[in-house]
C-alpha cells in the first residue's frame, strides 16, 4: 500500500531564554500514514501534534529527521501540491466574501477559468456555503468562518486532508455533516490525517489512530489494537424485583451488579470465565437474559491509560 | 514559472482587496481629497504663484499619503498575516516563501496605485479648474512618485520581515526622511572634520540609504524645468534595482523564519 506520510526521526527543539537545555517538542517522531483511510492524530495539548503537522507543512523546519507527502520531501514547496490544510480556528482576510477566499484557493493550488470557478462552487456546496458564498467574512460566524476554511482545504481536490480540529465551531448539526463528508472523502480513496480532542468521533470515523504524548508517539494502530479487550463481560438482565441472592452470588464470584437507574433491570459485570455459570444462576433465579457483550475500553479509555 | 506569477497574482489580489476595503484606507483618500483641494484655497496669490503653489502643495499631499499608504501596509502585512494566523492556509498550498513576499508587495503597491489614482484624477480636475489644461510634465513626475512609493514599500517590507511592526514603521519613516535629505546630510557631515570610523560610517550610510530625492522631481514641474531623458532612464533603473534588492533581501530574511 503506497505512503500518504512518512516521518523518519522527526524532531524538533526549541531554545528555552537563559538555559542550556532545549525544550523538545516532537522527539525522534517515526511515522508511516497509509494512502487511502482516515488517521486519527492524538494526544493532550503540547504534546505536539501541532508542531509536527506545522514540520509538515514547510511552517517549521525540523531540528532533524525528514518526512515525505507522497514521496516528495517536505522540504519541496511541490510536496504541498496534494494538499488540503484546515487549520484549528482558520482565519482569513476578513474584508473578503467566502467566495473570494476559495477562489483565491482554487488558484493557489494551481487551477484557473472555468475549472477554478466549477472547483470553487463544488468545495462551497460540500460544506454548505454556497447561499452564503457572497458574505463577507468579517460578518460570518465561527462555525460558517470553520466551514469555509473546510472548502478552501477541499478546492482544488488534494489527495491529502490535514485537519487540525475541524469539528471546532460546528454546531451538532454542522459535525454530523463533517463526519459525513469526511466518510464520503475517505471512500473516494483520500487520505485524511485529522488531529482532534474529540474521541468519541475519532473512534467512529477513523481506521488508525496515533496517540502523542510528551512528543513521542506512544501508540499506533487500528482503534481495536490500541484498545484493549477486558477481562469482563457484561451482562444485561431484565427483573421484576431486585433479587439479593443474585447480587450476592455475583458478588462472590469476583463480579458485581450495576443497577438500572430506570428500575427492573440490571446489569452484571462479570469475569469472562464464569459466564456460563451466571447464565445457569440466571435460569434458576428466573431473570430475562437481554444482552450479553465483551467489554472493550472506549478509546478514550485508551487515549488516558497511554498519556498518563 | 506561470504557477509562480498566479501565486504572486492571487495573493496580491488578496491583498489589495483587503486594503482598498479598510476603513483606514477610505479615511485617508477622503484626507489627501480634502488636502489637495485645500491646497487650492490656501493658494490666493496672483494667478502664477498660485499655480506653483498648487503643484507644490497637491504633490506633496499626493506623495504623503501615497508613503503612509505604503508604509502602513507593507509593515503590518506580513507580522499581521503571521499574528492573525492567516497566512497558514496560504503557505499550506504549493506557495515558496518568496512568492507569498512578492505577492504582499504586488497587492500593497495594487492599493497604493488605486489611491495614487484617485489623487491623480483629483489634482487633473484641479489644473484643468485652474489652467484649463493639464501640466504635462504629470506624465513623468507621477509615475516617479509612485517608483519612489514602491522603493519605500519594499524599504518597509524588509523591515516587517525581521522586526516588530511598530519598530519597522518608525524605522521605514526615518529611512524615508533620511533618504530625502541624504544630499545636504552627508554635505552637512562631510563639512566637518571627521575620525576614520565616522568617515567610513557616513560613506557607508551615504551609499546604502536610498536616494529618495532622486525621484522627487516636484521643483522641475513648478518651475518648468525640462528634465533630460537620460537622467529620468537612470532614476527609473536605480529605482527598479534597488527595490528588487530589497525585495530579495526580504525573501530571504522570510525563508528562514519559523511561522
Amino acid at each position: 500500500m503506497a505512503t500518504a506520510i512518512e516521518i523518519r526521526h522527526f524532531t524538533k527543539e526549541y531554545p528555552v531564554p537563559r538555559q542550556k537545555e532545549k525544550r523538545v517538542a516532537v522527539n525522534n517522531l517515526t511515522l508511516d500514514v497509509p494512502a487511502g483511510g482516515l488517521f486519527g492524530f492524538l494526544g493532550p495539548n503540547g504534546a505536539g501534534k501541532t508542531t509536527t503537522i506545522k514540520m509538515l507543512l514547510g511552517f517549521l523546519p525540523a531540528t532533524s529527521g525528514d518526512a515525505w507527502l507522497f514521496g516528495q520531501s517536505v522540504d519541496e514547496v511541490s510536496a504541498r501540491q496534494s494538499v488540503g490544510y484546515l487549520p484549528e480556528q482558520p482565519y482569513f482576510p476578513k474584508f473578503l466574501s467566502a467566495i473570494e477566499v476559495v477562489q483565491a484557493h482554487a488558484g493557489l493550488s494551481g487551477l484557473s477559468g472555468r475549472r477554478a470557478k466549477e472547483q470553487t462552487q463544488k468545495s462551497l456546496m460540500q460544506v454548505g456555503m454556497w447561499d452564503n458564498r457572497h458574505m463577507i467574512l468579517s460578518k460570518c460566524s465561527k462555525g460558517m468562518t470553520q466551514r469555509v476554511g473546510l472548502a478552501s482545504a477541499l478546492v482544488g481536490d488534494p489527495d491529502l486532508l490535514i485537519m487540525d480540529e475541524p469539528s471546532s465551531g460546528l454546531d451538532p448539526v454542522g459535525r454530523k455533516e463533517l463526519r459525513e463528508l469526511l466518510t464520503a472523502l475517505k471512500n473516494d480513496g483520500k487520505t485524511i490525517f485529522l488531529s482532534s480532542h474529540l474521541l468519541s468521533e475519532m473512534e467512529t470515523v477513523c481506521d488508525r489512530v496515533g496517540v502523542m504524548a510528551r512528543g513521542k508517539l506512544v501508540a499506533c494502530g487500528t482503534p481495536q489494537e490500541i484498545t484493549r479487550v477486558c477481562e469482563d463481560v457484561r451482562v444485561q438482565i431484565e427483573q421484576d424485583e431486585c433479587d439479593d441472592y443474585l447480587a450476592y452470588q455475583v458478588k462472590d464470584w469476583g463480579g458485581w451488579v450495576e443497577p438500572s437507574l430506570s428500575g427492573g433491570g440490571a446489569t452484571l459485570r462479570v469475569p469472562a470465565a464464569i459466564v456460563y455459570k451466571v447464565m445457569g444462576l440466571l435460569e434458576v433465579r428466573r431473570a430475562r437474559l437481554i444482552a450479553v457483550s465483551p467489554q472493550r475500553e472506549t478509546l478514550e479509555d485508551a487515549f488516558l491509560r497511554l498519556v498518563s | 514559472m506561470t504557477q509562480a506569477l498566479r501565486n504572486i497574482g492571487v495573493i496580491g489580489k488578496i491583498t489589495m482587496l483587503e486594503g482598498a476595503r479598510k476603513q483606514v484606507f477610505h479615511v485617508l483618500m477622503l484626507f489627501a481629497v480634502f488636502l489637495i483641494f485645500g491646497s487650492a484655497s490656501l493658494a490666493k496669490f496672483d494667478r502664477h504663484v498660485q499655480m506653483k503653489m498648487l503643484n507644490d502643495l497637491c504633490l506633496f499631499s499626493v506623495f504623503l499619503v501615497s508613503a503612509v499608504v505604503a508604509i502602513t501596509i507593507t509593515v503590518t502585512g506580513i507580522p499581521g498575516e503571521r499574528e492573525q494566523k492567516t497566512i497558514y492556509p496560504v503557505i499550506a498550498k504549493p506557495v515558496a516563501r518568496w512568492q507569498f513576499v512578492c505577492g504582499k508587495y504586488a497587492g500593497a503597491m495594487g492599493t497604493v496605485a488605486i489611491g495614487m489614482a484617485v489623487m491623480a484624477a483629483t489634482f487633473t480636475f484641479l489644473q484643468i479648474a485652474y489652467m484649463g489644461h493639464v501640466d504635462p510634465s504629470m506624465l513623468y513626475v507621477l509615475p516617479f512618485l509612485f517608483l519612489e512609493t514602491a522603493v519605500l514599500a519594499a524599504m518597509a517590507l524588509w523591515l516587517s520581515t525581521w522586526a516588530s511592526w511598530p519598530l519597522a514603521w518608525f524605522l521605514s519613516v526615518l529611512l524615508c526622511f533620511l533618504g530625502n535629505v541624504k544630499f545636504p546630510l552627508y554635505a552637512s557631515l562631510s563639512a566637518h572634520p571627521q575620525n576614520a570610523f565616522n568617515r567610513f560610517t557616513i560613506a557607508m550610510l551615504y551609499h546604502l540609504l536610498p536616494n529618495l530625492e532622486s525621484f522627487n522631481f516636484k521643483d522641475a514641474m513648478v518651475h518648468h524645468l525640462t528634465v533630460p531623458n537620460a537622467y529620468l532612464w537612470q532614476t527609473a533603473v536605480y529605482g527598479i534595482f534597488y527595490t528588487a534588492a530589497l525585495l530579495t533581501l526580504a525573501s530571504m530574511t522570510f525563508a528562514r523564519k519559523e511561522l
